[in-house]
């Protein structure tokens, strides 16, 4: 794979990461995602034909869909910290992550014969993921932090998977996350039904 | 079959009373129908001393490969001579029931009563590691479900959980025993316990009884205290009990033996000094099972077999009689001799042969202990007997038979189980041991209790002055209320710790937390791999 | 017709209807409950490979269903585990009606029943993760139901249970999509690492358990005992069916290490950290934890006796954490706050809720005369043969467990609290008659139903659970 294609979709996924952290304006964090689902997808390609690379693209894009059709208040995303400090932390926090994943990346790369780039595009995912979890409490934003997890694991297992029924079972995964973000959003509104 | 025959036939009886307290309103044929049973049941426990029955098994219980684990079910002499204690006991606890009739008696009891028989019964005939536990579990649970309904205070509740958590924990601790037993012998039962086994074994029993590590049971209180509450209070330590004379040589390893005997030689002394200082026989209840319970595993570490058989006995039927002694009349008295005399420790008696074989293991400085505990047990045993109980004012002729003879068949018991059991057979070379322990005993109940006629204060006198101080003092030691109060501080300690790893894991950033102790584990595992 | 038509098309789309009907309790917990009963009954009775006759009509049901050159696929020797599934899932469905459980269980429930079924039986395994997956998304509307806010437990069991996917999809191509190498050792290793990663999150154990006593304390119990009574056999099910497909991994010694290190930290951890709840919702959570664990440690036996110990346990377990969460349940629907002190008195106000709680926590310690007991006994001997340390650790998890027991016992049996601090501890004053009302006679006969059945295990092992072994002969290949 050229680097020279890559190398810019790693920095569009570094972008991402960290806007994820430090932006909590819905419409924002939906468009970032958008962003993160067509970078996966351009890498995606490199590997796939165009037909199967789409299932990335839309099974992605119709996550945010469902995701977006029920916007939440806005302190159902922003983090327990005071402003300020807390983007530090989470800022200093994913700094540390990428210093991880680029002196780790090259190791798991060898180990497992996974092409450098796309390892490394997919732990960038994976770990930014897991740093969104560890650091946030409300459902929309464990939903992104999965979401985004996910998309790091399947641009990695798209080095060794290439069924197409897989591609689409994990895109379900992706919209069943979607749908059930946007359950948890409402649910406390829902009649009570107990 | 008939080696289950009479503990069924306890328990179909037990349900039998109870049908017919629905059918039938009155009382009379009840008791009758229990009275008869435990007669019968009796009878036929006594002819297994001679036409013992074949054992039961049931190999396929669990139906899993693997340890097996059998129910079996054994006539033998070990079993026949806690068997028969546990009968008479209970034969005593139904005839001298009538006398009960207008107080703590009522259908519900006998039934309780003969249930509970036949549950002990199962207990001490049961030989395989299965078949033991689930007796000593079902003894715990229906002892709990009535202390549970009797229950009426919140200390007493306290006083039940804190007695029945160690009863569990002691069986937790003979599956280990038992565990790891197997090891040494496949198809495990009693009768083939490892030395290995038989330590571990030791501390289960010890804690069920209450005196490894030491520990207050609850007290009297409740409904009920001479009959059911006596069948209850004797099923726990007659299945823990049958396991001392099972105990192979070298139990105790040598290195711990010396620490064992001094704890259990605490706990004898403690128990005889409060049941001889209780205010009656009843709540000196719990303290003579410890200081007999005592001498008992005293004997079982030494290795001397036959001695804990003959302490269990005693621990088992000797103040049976005057538990269940209520009402009191002077001549009514020397129905407990038989029992007294049998406990004396006097050449030719069940407790003067029990020393005999204690002292042929080898002379332990916790003998002395027991011998001063021994005697502490008859002077209480005395003490207790002499005071006042209720006037048989409205004893029917019947009654007085029935009361009478169901007191002095518990009494003989213990002459009856020892001599069947071979626990007295004749004159040793340390006679002189029980001897002076009957000879000091009653002496000192000469010297201290009152004849006939003397003062109100001359009666309290001797045991009012320096040896009530001298046992509030060892009371304060021993009522481990400090033991309890450092435990609850550890407790509290641990409960700190373990709530702020439970906040770190639980709260913010748990899930990164969590990742940190999978990468921990997993080098952990990867070293041990390597 | 084929078998997955019967035992998974078929209950899923019925659980979809189910959901329309959500409102009709009585009506949705009969059909569902119904169909899991019709169903066990199915497995056990209807032969599959051969022609039978059903009055006029020639029948044969195949035992397998192809989809996109994947399959879904049944055989004769599924069908106790089919009966294991089925028929726990419908006695666990007929609780729910009586706790009052939240609307949505008969219609997820027995939806969450047919996928785990497919999982079980897809082809090939790597399927089974996402199927899983579906599972797990299934549960949060019935962990979080309408018109509660979602607790911080279920949004863990959604980001723990949804990590283990990529390592199990991970694992099924290192071991099946690029054909294993044995002689490989680095290569054998990392697949053993990704299906142990992977099952470590699936099976919630030691340290990605945290989400369990969380789970327990927020949601309804019997929602929660539902899940946690299902998923972790099912995930052991499901691990055993990955390795029949490998069977030379159960007797490597760095797995039997790693399952013994995992169960020993569950069981002992579980055991301490019970020792020391105050919420019996969380106490619950710990119980469940430290099940798995002693399931982990029986799987850990290598040799067929300790498969035998695992497939026993199953269901004694099962019955055990459902009369916990029924009993559960019933304190709660008499709004008594599920805390130590909320239960003060419980044996004296509603005897047969708080006796079914007290004999399910004794069933879970170990103790004699209660379900759990021939089968941990059993395993705790094996457990000796195997390793002395082991052993000692699973007691001294019982130990601890039994602390607990003790503390919940002489709580229930203390007098009940005075009537003002009661009150007191009642978020609404409406609650104040329920709390009041005794028992009504579904609750004493679904508690009373539950001790007898603990008892039952208990005391005759070998009539419930001498045919369970039979659920390994889905996996020949394991010894």
């Amino acid at each position: 794979m050229d680097s020279w294609f890559t190398l810019p979709l790693i920095g569009l996924l570094m972008v991402s990461n960290l806007s994820l952290l430090v932006v909590n304006d819905w419409r924002r964090l939906m468009v970032i995602l958008a962003v993160q689902y067509l970078v996966v997808f351009s890498l995606v390609l490199s590997l796939w034909p165009l037909g199967m690379a789409a299932i990335k693209l839309i099974g992605g894009w119709m996550s945010l869909a469902v995701l977006a059709a029920h916007p939440p208040q806005p302190e159902a995303l922003s983090a327990n910290q005071p402003p300020r400090w807390g983007t530090v932390v989470r800022v200093l926090a994913l700094g540390l992550i990428w210093l991880v994943v680029f002196s780790i990346s090259p190791m798991l790369s060898d180990a497992t014969f996974i092409p450098w780039p796309m390892m490394t595009a997919g732990m960038l995912l994976v770990w930014s993921g897991l740093l969104q979890l560890g650091i946030y409490r409300q459902p929309i934003r464990v939903i992104i932090g999965l979401l985004t997890l996910l998309s790091g694991f399947e641009i990695i297992y798209a080095v060794v998977e290439f069924s197409l029924l897989v591609a689409g079972l994990l895109a379900a995964v992706n919209l069943g996350l979607a749908f059930i973000g946007s359950y948890l959003l409402t649910a406390s509104e829902m009649e009570d039904q107990t | 079959m008939l080696t289950l025959l009479p503990a069924l036939l306890l328990l179909l009886s037990s349900v039998a009373v109870l049908v017919l307290r629905r059918v039938k309103s009155g009382f009379g044929i009840g008791w009758l129908v229990s009275a008869l049973t435990i007669l019968l049941v009796w009878g036929l426990v006594l002819s297994y001393r001679w036409l013992i029955p074949a054992p039961f098994v049931l190999d396929d219980w669990l139906k899993l490969n693997g340890p097996g684990l059998p129910l079996r079910f054994v006539w033998n002499p070990v079993s026949w001579t806690f068997a028969f204690a546990v009968i008479s006991l209970l034969f005593g606890v139904l005839w001298t029931t009538p006398a009960r009739f207008e107080s703590q008696s009522s259908p519900a009891t006998w039934s309780a009563n003969l249930a509970l028989g036949g549950v002990t019964l199962l207990a001490v005939i049961a030989s395989s590691p299965a078949a033991v536990l689930i007796f000593w579990g079902v003894i715990d649970f229906v002892e709990l479900g009535f202390m549970a309904l009797a229950q009426n205070s919140a200390r007493q509740s306290g006083e039940i959980v804190t007695a029945f958590f160690f009863r569990f924990l002691g069986l937790l601790l003979a599956v280990a025993a038992f565990a790891i037993g197997s090891l040494d012998t496949p198809n495990l039962t009693l009768e083939t316990l490892s030395p290995r086994a038989g330590m571990w074994l030791l501390g289960a029993v010890g804690l069920r009884l209450g005196v490894l590590p030491l520990h207050l049971p609850y007290r009297e209180e409740g409904t009920a205290r001479r009959g059911l509450g006596l069948t209850m209070r004797m099923a726990g330590p007659a299945a823990a009990l049958l396991m001392l004379p099972y105990l192979p040589a070298g139990t105790i390893p040598s290195g711990i033996q010396g620490l064992t005997l001094a704890l259990l030689s605490l706990a004898a002394l403690y128990g005889s000094s409060r049941w001889v200082l209780a205010k009656n026989e009843i709540e000196g209840r719990p303290f003579w099972l410890i200081a007999a319970a005592a001498a008992a595993v005293i004997a079982a570490v030494k290795g001397a077999v036959t001695a804990s058989l003959g302490w269990s006995l005693i621990l088992l039927i000797g103040a049976s009689p005057l538990f269940l002694f209520s009402h009191r009349e002077p001549l009514y008295r020397v129905f407990l001799l038989p029992a007294w005399i049998a406990m004396s420790g006097l050449p030719l008696t069940p407790a003067g042969s029990t020393w005999s074989f204690s002292l042929a293991a080898g002379f332990e400085f916790a003998d002395l202990v027991t011998a001063v505990a021994h005697t502490f047990l008859l002077v209480g045993f005395i003490r207790h007997s002499l005071s006042e109980g209720l006037p048989p004012v409205s004893f029917e002729p019947w009654m007085r038979f029935t009361y009478l003879t169901g007191i002095a068949l518990v009494g003989v018991t213990l002459w009856v189980d020892g001599l069947a059991s071979g626990l007295i057979t004749g004159f040793s070379p340390f006679w002189w041991a029980g001897t002076a322990v009957a000879v000091l005993a009653a002496g000192l109940s000469l010297a201290i209790f009152p004849r006939r006629g003397q003062t109100a204060e001359r009666k309290e006198a001797p045991l009012g002055g320096s040896i009530q101080t001298a046992a509030g003092f060892f009371n304060q030691i021993f009522s481990l209320s400090w033991v309890y109060a450092i435990l609850w501080g550890l407790y509290s300690i641990l409960s700190r710790i373990v709530l702020a790893f439970t906040a770190v894991l639980e709260g913010e950033g748990g899930v990164l937390w969590a990742v940190l102790l999978l990468a921990l584990l997993v080098s952990l595992l990867s070293g041990g791999g390597t | 017709m084929s078998a997955p038509l019967i035992w998974i098309l078929f209950p899923f789309l019925v659980s979809l209807g189910l959901i329309f009907l959500r409102r009709f309790q009585k009506l949705s917990y009969a059909i569902s409950a119904g169909l899991s009963f019709f169903l066990t009954l199915a497995a056990l009775m209807l032969p599959l490979q051969t022609v039978f006759r059903l009055g006029p009509l020639n029948l044969e049901i195949v035992s397998s269903l192809s989809y996109f050159g994947r399959q879904l696929s049944i055989t004769s020797a599924d069908r106790l585990i089919l009966v294991l599934i089925y028929s726990s899932g419908g006695f666990l469905l007929l609780g729910g009606w009586v706790s009052r459980a939240p609307r949505l269980l008969p219609s997820l429930g027995l939806m969450l029943l047919s996928v785990l079924v497919a999982a079980l039986s897809v082809q090939p395994f790597l399927y089974a993760a996402l199927l899983v997956e579906l599972a797990v998304l299934i549960c949060v509307p019935l962990l979080s139901p309408p018109g509660e806010k979602p607790g911080q437990g279920t949004l863990r069991f959604l980001i723990f249970l949804t990590l283990g996917l990529p390592f199990i999809l991970f694992a099924g191509w290192a071991l099946g999509g690029t054909g294993l190498n044995l002689t490989d050792t680095r290569q054998v290793n990392q697949a053993l690492f990704l299906l142990g990663v992977g099952f470590l999150f699936w099976l919630a154990v030691f340290p990605f358990y945290t989400w369990i006593p969380m789970l327990s304390s927020e949601t309804h119990p019997y929602s929660a005992g539902y899940v946690l009574n299902l998923l972790p056999p099912i995930m052991l099910l499901l691990l055993l069916d990955f390795l029949g497909s490998f069977p030379f991994m159960r007797g490597l010694p760095a797995f039997i290490a790693a399952l013994r290190l995992v169960g020993v930290l569950m069981v002992l951890t579980g055991g301490i950290w019970a020792a020391f709840q105050e919420n019996l919702g969380r106490l619950f959570g710990y119980a469940v934890i430290m099940e798995t664990g002693y399931l982990l440690l029986a799987f850990s036996v290598p040799n067929a006796a300790g498969l035998e110990a695992f497939s026993a346990a199953l269901i004694p377990r099962m019955v055990s954490l459902a009369v916990f969460s029924l009993a559960l349940s019933l304190l709660r629907q008499a709004r008594i706050p599920l805390t130590l002190t909320g239960i003060r008195g419980c044996l004296k106000t509603r005897p047969f809720t708080s006796g079914a709680l007290v004999a399910a926590l004794l069933s879970l310690v170990g103790l004699p005369l209660f379900s759990v007991f021939p089968v941990r006994i059993n395993l705790i001997f094996l457990l000796a043969g195997e390793s002395i340390p082991v052993m000692a650790a699973s007691l001294a998890g019982m130990a601890a467990l039994l602390v607990t027991v003790v503390r919940v016992l002489d709580s229930a049996l203390r007098a009940p609290q005075p009537q003002k601090d009661r009150d007191e501890q009642l978020e609404n004053p409406a609650d104040l008659d329920s709390a009041q009302k005794p028992e009504n006679w579904q609750e004493i006969l679904f508690a009373s139903g539950g001790i007898l059945i603990l008892v039952m295990m208990g005391l005759f092992p070998g009539l419930f659970l001498g045919g369970l072994p039979g659920i390994l002969s889905a996996f020949p290949l394991l010894k």
